[in-house]
């Protein structure tokens, strides 16, 4: 359940759909995704220099990361510093599986309802005091609320189902659940917010934002050679751990690099100026058409790039269902099929993204090819039937509703398109509501939306998404997350049953039914996967990551880009 | 104390004003200590200049702004607490808004934030974890103020730099070919908004030329170089308007002074045209232009926010940039009250200011 939020906080944080990934970009076949996604062969890390990465926000909450709200910006910092138990990696089949990372083993017994954690010996915070059991249980604790002076409100939902954290031995605990929890694992993850802090750093709550110490390759804690730390609006600095516990697979000590700098430029206009200007030498961006721009500066060989739409994000638009009007199946269905995707692709996200008909991605576990999803095509004459069988039941004259965005010119741009859409169906009277990035969470919470442009559920276990559909906490209070206030008793039984059932198969069958359900009942109306893009300057490589500790081949999932394998040209 | 012993004591506080406040800004990161001297400072120059009625009235208008701007803030439309708290319950909420005081009316609100106020008390960043305080707003203001009132400063500098001889070039080539092409410019320069300068400077000189660089700023004290070519170009962005402004009102107030009669007097006797624009015509046309470089200084607070948005600069501008979307209450109000604080006292300044400049001033008051 945590997870789900926790995994799900970028696309709030980001708010709506609007604004980000591609559609076929540059050379593709046509059908939008990554392109540029396989790792090139850029020949043998040279150590030493520093990137200067743009980032896509400040994060002004900082890193005290029980109770910390990191959008993709923060994020990206934060795996720079920490590490987490887990990791994901390739399955080898084109999934998702969790691996351990900073643990050693993670293990479950035979129903699930308890998982044994053993962390890897010899591995030091940044402050030398040693990563063990009892650092474990303390994060592990903190993130479920236990630990006074740092409880979010949130994490301690993500770890509901957790009763306890014992400490076996001086590497070892044991997580003990109060019901059957199979993907456990894909929650320790938790898109990369799930990672170890030194217990100095929740000794003192009242810093604990701005003295990060974790295990990661990079440190602000006691730096010797690097002016390091956070300035806020302008630079978080890092120096390379000396003592980092990894190495690359010729045995070479990550990282490569003496220095990392992470810099917010919201702009991703600027983001562009500073890395062709020089002033940065690597950044992100989720942007379609800036992603062609790079796509094309990338073959003309200016830039280094790399994509990813692995286990994605969905931008879809969600529709409010337990009030007018469309608690109402026919308006649904109205806007199912009346809604064009494809055009929406073509007009917001430069073609880039790839078309998405049900919420899981294409390498998550769930994913159902799209032909069985029954995700109707477009038919505006389908949708008029339906339209008017909804002002036949209700008696009103029109369809009318609010469209839920956030404040910025192309999220607005997307919601006026989408508008206008819906005008061509009949009827139809769409306003658009804008509000501020930081209100469209808690305006979403109240429901005060007919449809809300959104972006969430990246990932590759579903299980992690289970918190956006089920319609009730586990104390059996309404579910304040679900925000689209879906009460389907058939969606529950499918996410009950798939998190306490250990066959894959099986497992995988009940999702897939939630897409089918999704599908019938239109209770989301699905757009793209989202793309994300990292370039670098020509001279700065390993943007794909090195290979996971124990050989495994890493996968980057959303806008989660490890630096450790980073290096500059000397 | 006398007329000319008054003047001497007031030059000598605004140079001692200048001095703490540059060493402050520049050398030293502001504290409580150094805010208070200058204050100080400023207080003993306005009572030197006006006596202490003047010094009432500067602190009723300070409070009557800090108070406009208090209810301005709780006109913002949204409830901060929904920025605050992400993810939040109902009665989340509502403890939070017990503990903000948003429930109170706004005379309550206002008089606990004055009271916090002097006593040096400028409130908190809220954030969302369970801790009652987030970080003191002071410690991030301290360290933007610094970034905002030096490019504010550059601004001004590069803007009158300029201004002042095209003013004075204009003025005297009055109906010139000269002043109508520079007029021409001005008006160019006053309608292009300074986030499309800015765009176009960051393309030409620092994208397709590594002139400057696109963004991010450097401290003095850490390079000195790299500090002036990492704000020339958000200074220049927004001096552009200023440019045009500064230039139009100096060449008006220069066309008329060179019409009186001592200017006459003057090329009777022999002086140079040089002598004649820079040391007589020159001070008594600048006052218009004084004023007008006190009272932009709001209008630059404005340009600040864009121009730091941009640059990513870490200044003021940024800070309030982020705190109104984040409807971070307390922490705005201090913001906008301190400058709010310093608009006024800038003003107070250069009012003082007047009778170093004109010696008709001084002398009608010590007649008066």
């Amino acid at each position: 359940m945590a997870a789900v939020a926790a995994t799900g906080m970028i696309a709030a944080a980001c708010g709506g759909s609007g604004g980000s990934g591609g559609g076929s970009g540059a050379g593709g076949d046509g059908d939008g995704g990554a392109q540029f996604d396989e790792p090139p062969d850029e020949g043998t890390p040279t150590r030493g220099g520093k990137v200067t990465y743009g980032l896509e926000a400040e994060t002004g909450g900082g890193w005290c990361l029980p109770t910390a709200q990191l959008a993709a910006g923060g994020i990206q910092v934060a795996t720079s510093v920490y590490d987490t138990l887990v990791a994901p990696a390739s399955d080898g089949a084109g999934g998702v599986e969790y691996v351990p990372f900073l643990a050693e083993t993670v293990e479950p017994n035979d129903d699930y309802t308890q998982w044994t954690i053993k962390v890897r010996e010899g591995i030091t915070f940044h402050d030398g005091t040693p990563l063990n059991a009892e650092a474990v249980k303390l994060n592990l604790d903190a993130f479920r609320g236990e630990v006074p002076g740092v409880v979010g409100p949130l994490f301690p939902i993500v770890f509901a189902p957790v009763a306890t954290v014992d400490v076996v031995d001086d590497l070892t605990v044991t997580v003990t659940m109060n019901q059957p929890w199979v993907a456990f694992n894909a929650t320790l993850w938790g898109t990369g917010r799930i990672g170890m802090s030194a217990p100095a750093q929740f000794a003192s709550p009242d810093n604990c934002e701005s003295n990060l110490i974790g295990t990661g390759p990079f440190r602000i804690f006691n730096c010797e050679n690097v002016d390091c730390g956070w300035v806020i609006n302008d630079r978080f600095t890092a120096e390379a751990n000396p003592d980092y516990w990894r190495q690359d697979a010729d045995g070479e000590q990550l990282p490569y690099l003496d220095e990392i700098e992470f810099r917010p430029v919201p702009a991703v206009a600027q983001r562009v100026n500073g890395l062709v200007g020089g002033d940065l030498n690597a950044m992100h961006t989720s942007d379609g058409a800036t992603i062609a721009d790079l796509r094309a500066d990338a073959e003309a060989g200016q830039v280094n790039l790399l994509e990813s739409d692995f286990a994605a994000e969905i931008g879809y638009s969600m529709l409010q269902v337990e009030d007018p009007p469309f608690n109402n199946k026919n308006a649904r269905k109205a806007l199912q099929y009346g809604l064009d995707a494809d055009e929406l692709i073509e007009l917001t996200q430069a073609g880039v993204v790839k078309r998405a008909v049900q919420p899981f991605a294409e390498d998550n576990l769930a994913y159902l090819p799209p032909e069985e999803v029954g995700w109707p095509d477009r038919d505006l004459d389908q949708a008029r039937q339906f339209l008017d069988a909804y002002l036949q039941e209700t008696g009103e004259t029109e369809l009318s509703f609010t469209i839920l965005t956030t404040n910025d010119p192309v999220n607005l741009r997307l919601a006026q398109i989408v508008q206008d859409q819906l005008a061509q169906i009949g009827p139809v009277n769409a306003t658009i509501d804008q509000v501020d990035q930081t209100e469209i969470i808690n305006t979403a919470l109240g429901g005060e939306f007919g449809l809300n442009l959104w972006r969430n559920h990246p990932g590759g276990d579903p299980d992690t998404q289970r918190i956006w559909w089920y319609s009730t906490t586990p104390e059996g209070a309404p579910n304040f997350v679900n925000f689209g206030r879906i009460n389907d008793p058939e969606i529950d039984r499918l996410f009950d049953e798939a998190r306490s059932e250990p066959d894959p198969e099986t497992r995988k069958e009940h999702y897939q039914q939630v897409s089918k359900i999704f599908a019938e009942e239109a209770y989301n109306l699905w757009a793209w996967y989202t793309v994300w893009a990292f370039a670098a300057a020509d001279d700065v490589h390993g943007l794909f990551p090195p290979q996971l500790p124990d050989g495994q081949d890493p996968v980057i999932i959303a806008s989660v880009q490890p630096v450790a394998g980073l290096w500059v040209d000397q | 104390m006398g007329e000319e012993a008054r003047h001497r004591l007031l030059v000598w506080a605004l140079v001692a004003i200048g001095v703490v406040g540059l060493v402050a800004l520049v050398v030293v990161a502001p504290t409580g200590v150094t805010v208070a001297a200058v204050a100080a400072l400023i207080a003993v120059a306005v009572v030197a200049f006006a006596g202490w009625r003047r010094l009432l009235q500067v602190v009723v208008v300070l409070v009557l702004v800090t108070f406009f701007v208090s209810v301005l803030i709780r006109l913002l439309p949204g409830d901060p607490t929904d920025a605050i708290l992400g993810f939040s319950t109902p009665e989340q909420r509502a403890d939070l808004r017990q503990e903000l005081g948003l429930d109170d009316n706004i005379f309550s609100q206002y008089w606990d934030f004055l009271n916090d106020f002097l006593r040096g008390d400028t409130n908190y960043y809220q954030s969302s974890g369970q801790r009652a305080e987030g970080t003191p707003v002071w410690d991030r203001l301290g360290n933007a103020l610094p970034v905002s009132l030096l490019l504010m400063f550059y601004a001004q500098v590069i803007a009158l730099v300029i201004a002042i001889p095209l003013g004075i070039l204009t003025a005297y080539r009055a109906g010139s070919r000269l002043d109508k092409s520079v007029n021409t410019g001005a008006f160019a320069l006053i309608a292009l908004p300074n986030f499309v300068l800015a765009y176009l400077l960051i393309y030409y000189l620092a994208v397709r030329r590594d002139f400057f660089p696109t963004q991010g700023y450097v401290p003095f004290g850490e390079n000195a170089s790299e500090h002036f070519r990492s704000l020339f170009l958000p200074a220049l962005s927004l001096s552009a308007g200023l440019i045009a402004a500064y230039m139009r009102l100096l060449r008006s107030d220069m066309i008329q002074t060179l019409q009186e009669d001592f200017i006459t007097m003057a090329r009777s006797k022999g002086l140079t045209t040089r002598r004649i624009l820079l040391r007589h015509a020159l001070r008594p046309s600048s006052f218009t232009l004084l004023t007008v470089a006190a009272i932009n200084l709001g209008a630059l607070v404005g340009g600040v926010v864009v121009i730091e948005v941009i640059f990513q600069l870490p200044g003021v501008g940024l800070l309030l940039f982020q705190a109104i979307n984040a409807k971070q209450y307390p922490a705005l109000q201090t913001m906008i009250g301190i400058i709010a604080i310093v608009y006024v006292l800038a003003n107070v300044v250069v009012d003082v200011l007047y009778s170093v400049l004109d010696p008709r001033i001084r002398h009608a008051r010590a007649a008066g």
